[in-house]
């Protein structure tokens, strides 16, 4: 009996060094069981699995006897198919096969090298909870759930991944997260053909808008936050094996809201969330209009300080629009490399490099100062938001060209596009720049100041979650 | 389809090259002031004050370079167009401040080349136009302590007005507005003046100017008088004889000024009435000065009769002239709905309400 599935699975994981089949004997005849040596925990299998069959040799030919007097462990199952079988081993857990029984089930055992929480490392705050997300997607949900005591909080799981099998958990609060966007979300994981997930962005990929530099899914490593968002009506995504969870639905809002706005004093919130708008702004539009200023527009720049910039660029051999995109470049360069580099070797490089280049770049005549200022300020100011880094660096270097071209009519036909391509954009149905578009359905209120916490946290769904 | 045709567009904007096409800051000369100047035969000479964007490579340091430009012409734009002869860059007047206009070109006649400081794109309405009353190449020549550009000293001194209230200005825009409703204005009139050290660029007054042509030199006296009855003043100072001392006086601070003006048919004449009101601070008193309201008042009646008289001073005496430098056309057919008749001014009797009010001195905050 059931000698079929013992010769697929070994037939099957023979070759996995990793892969262990202990046989016993009992009374009724031969119990296999199989594991995966790393992902269970020994010490358990030894002591509450084998240890319930050698203290019984005498075992009835019975199912229910075996999980009611043999095996301790706390979540036992039986197991469908031979597919079933398969994942049930490779997910960490033991697999009981009988020569004398015709059921097979399998007894959880998960034991394997987890990291512990820790500080986020993207997502700093000075005040407020501390604890991140870790690659188990157990220790994820239990960190949310530790947030939320709430019964409608729900945790649905699913595999996806034809090759890699991952566990992907949606959460959302039943009768505040709308049921059309459950639906949405769940339909677009059920229907890729992914052959693996290894992060959540496989999946973002599925559920952002395509072609565009913005994320119009939001993610965060951060348990607090996507309690928020849960709370908020929105759906959480999250994938085994990455510290990030996806949140959605998404607004343009949110890349300039940070983890501890709620956290410290309001105001203080309030004016830091202001500066980092006016830096993404600064940001995008500075070096276009600066292209256009020198190059089209000098009636518009007062006397002495045209002066100033036409002696400082005096002996630059090469064009404004080039000379812009060449110290746009170069900081690109520097960002890159302090990124990729060890974190101490990188900040030291990225500072050192930048007072190097520019100043040689002045000194050697390939720069003026202006540029170089203009370049480093919209640099900096990119880093307020680093959500949308990638938007700007596009955005930028189009207002430039388009600058560069037409002048400040360039310049204006630039950010019509920009904020039309905004608005064309959506989070899984609903306007990724809100509230300037539709909004009748949303009822959410921390746009761009923070309001008391007592106005803001409530749902964003207006009663959509009832439906 | 729809990316072809956007595509297309995109490539037939660039094609778009208009005055404005692009050029680096750098690559221009930027003129400062342009003088326009007649020569016997009749040709146009402008004189262009420019400054060249300059970095030495030696040390790397950067400054600018003031050049001198003269250019000839049948037409201002042929003239302008001479004087890129002998410049390695394009001239930029985006950055002129002033038009000045000599003597003797303003005398021939404005007409044959403002048009082109209207026309040309890169000449800014916000211009001043002045008139220069001496030679040409003395004040080009002149070297300025304050200011290295002349353009921008000249713009500085008529920003500067509203420390004296004798000083007229008008703007590009102002002036061929005026002048295309046919009505005379009054324009700065700049003079050179030597002084023990050095020779100083001043303003001299108003030049008036009635169809384009310079009809008349307004006093710096006279001054005074007409930004009274034009409301432009802003401040200035009133000297008054000291009550308590006859030959010494008494400087009255204007704060405000503001002047209401009716105008109304009164029989066969036709009445400009001006009321004036001046709120003013004692600023110094020679001698001393008891502060009582009968000195005050006695002051301001004074500053109020020094206004009326000079008021009617230069009112009468550019009506003895005919030469309607206070709108009274433009006010007739605002007034009336109905073109003014000619001679307006001289069927006009100005009517004079004049009220001085004296706050105390201000309070001396600062006692370092």
């Amino acid at each position: 009996m059931n000698e079929d599935y013992v010769e697929f699975i070994n037939s099957t994981l023979k070759d996995n060094i990793d892969f262990k089949q202990r046989t016993l004997k009992c009374s009724s005849g031969t119990i296999n069981l199989f594991f995966i040596d790393n992902l269970c925990d020994s010490k358990f299998i030894s002591e509450y699995v084998i240890d319930g069959f050698l203290q019984n040799y005498y075992i009835e030919k019975d199912i229910n006897y075996i999980k009611e007097e043999i095996l301790i462990g706390n979540s036992i199952g039986d197991v469908k198919s031979k597919e079933d079988a398969l994942l049930h081993i490779l997910s960490g857990d033991v697999l009981i096969v009988f020569d004398f029984i015709q059921e097979k089930i399998f007894t959880e055992a998960k034991g394997y090298v987890r990291r512990g929480v820790s500080q986020p490392e993207t997502e700093s705050v000075l005040k407020g909870p501390r604890e991140g997300f870790t690659e188990a997607f157990v220790d994820n949900i239990s960190l949310i759930r530790r947030k939320i005591k709430n019964k409608n909080l729900k945790f649905e799981s699913m595999t996806n991944g034809t090759e890699t099998n991952t566990v992907i958990v949606l959460a959302y609060i039943k009768g505040t997260a709308p049921k059309a966007l459950i639906d949405e979300i769940k339909n677009e994981i059920k229907n890729n053909n992914l052959k693996y997930i290894l992060d959540i962005n496989y999946l973002e990929e599925k559920l952002k808008n395509k072609k565009t530099f913005f994320d119009t899914v939001g993610f965060t490593e951060k348990p607090d936050i996507a309690a928020s968002k849960l709370l908020e009506g929105r759906v959480v995504i999250i994938v085994d094996g990455t510290p990030m969870v996806i949140t959605a639905p998404y607004f343009f809002v949110e890349n300039f809201q940070m983890p501890d706005d709620y956290y410290v004093n309001k105001y203080y919130a309030n004016s830091t969330r202001i500066i980092r708008m006016a830096a993404f702004i600064i940001s995008v539009i500075a070096p276009g209009l600066y292209v256009s200023f020198e190059t089209y527009h000098f009636s518009l720049i007062s006397t002495n300080f045209l002066f100033r910039l036409a002696v400082s660029r005096a002996g630059v051999p090469i064009p404004v629009v080039a000379e812009v995109l060449l110290m746009s470049f170069f900081f690109v360069l520097l960002r890159e490399a302090g990124i990729r580099l060890a974190q101490p070797i990188g900040q030291a490089m990225s500072i050192v490099g930048a007072l190097i280049l520019g100043d040689a770049a002045v000194g050697a005549g390939l720069a003026s100062q202006s540029t170089i200022v203009v370049v480093a300020l919209s640099s900096i100011c990119s880093f307020l938001a680093p959500k949308v880094y990638g938007g700007i660096l596009f955005w930028t270097g189009i207002l430039i060209v388009l600058s560069a071209l037409l002048g400040l009519a360039g310049f204006i036909i630039g950010v019509y596009m920009f904020v039309s391509h905004l608005a064309s954009l959506d989070s899984c149905g609903y306007p990724y720049l809100f509230p300037i578009l539709d909004k009748s359905n949303i009822n959410f209120k921390d746009v761009i100041i923070r309001r008391d916490l007592e106005e803001i946290s409530k749902g964003i769904f207006n009663n959509e979650g009832e439906k | 389809m729809k990316k072809v045709f956007l595509l297309l567009l995109f490539v037939i904007s660039l094609t778009l090259e208009g005055c404005f096409n692009y050029r680096d800051l750098d690559k221009a000369l930027y003129v400062t002031s342009v003088i326009v100047d007649s020569s016997d035969e009749n040709t146009v000479e402008i004189y262009a004050e420019a400054f060249r964007p300059f970095r030495s490579s030696q040390i790397a340091s950067g400054k600018g370079e003031r050049i001198l430009f003269k250019g000839k012409g049948k037409t201002a734009f042929e003239a302008v167009r001479d004087l890129n002869l002998t410049s390695s860059y394009k001239l930029n007047y985006t950055q002129n401040k002033v038009i000045i206009y000599t003597k003797r070109a303003a005398e021939k006649g404005l007409d044959s080349t403002i048009d082109f400081f209207d026309r040309d794109q890169e000449f800014l309405l916000r211009t001043y136009v002045v008139v220069f009353l001496g030679d040409p190449e003395q004040i080009l020549k002149i070297d300025l302590k304050e200011e290295e550009y002349l353009g921008v000293f000249i713009y500085n001194l008529i920003e500067n007005l509203g420390a004296s209230s004798r000083a007229v200005a008008l703007d590009t825009n102002d002036f061929l507005v005026r002048s295309y409703q046919k009505v005379d204005c009054v324009v700065t009139a700049i003079d050179v003046r030597s002084e023990v050290s050095d020779k100083k660029v001043e303003i001299n007054g108003g030049a008036v100017i009635g169809k384009f042509k310079l009809l008349d030199i307004m006093t710096r006296n006279e001054g005074e008088g007409y930004n009274f009855l034009i409301d432009k003043i802003k401040t200035g100072t009133l000297e008054i004889s000291n009550p308590d001392s006859t030959s010494k006086f008494v400087t009255l601070e204007i704060l405000n000024s503001d002047t209401k003006t009716k105008f109304y048919k009164d029989g066969d004449k036709y009445i400009l009435k001006k009321k004036i009101n001046v709120k003013t601070s004692v600023g110094e008193a020679q001698e001393g000065l008891s502060f009582d309201k009968n000195t005050l008042k006695k002051i301001s009646n004074t500053a109020e009769g020094n206004i009326t008289k000079a008021c009617n001073l230069v009112y009468n005496n550019y009506r003895k002239k005919n030469l309607d430098i206070f709108f009274l056309k433009l006010i007739y057919e605002r007034t009336f709905n109905k073109p003014a008749p000619d001679n307006l001014i001289n069927d006009t009797d100005l009517e004079l309400d004049v009220k001085v009010d004296i706050e105390g001195s201000s309070d001396i905050k600062s006692f370092k």
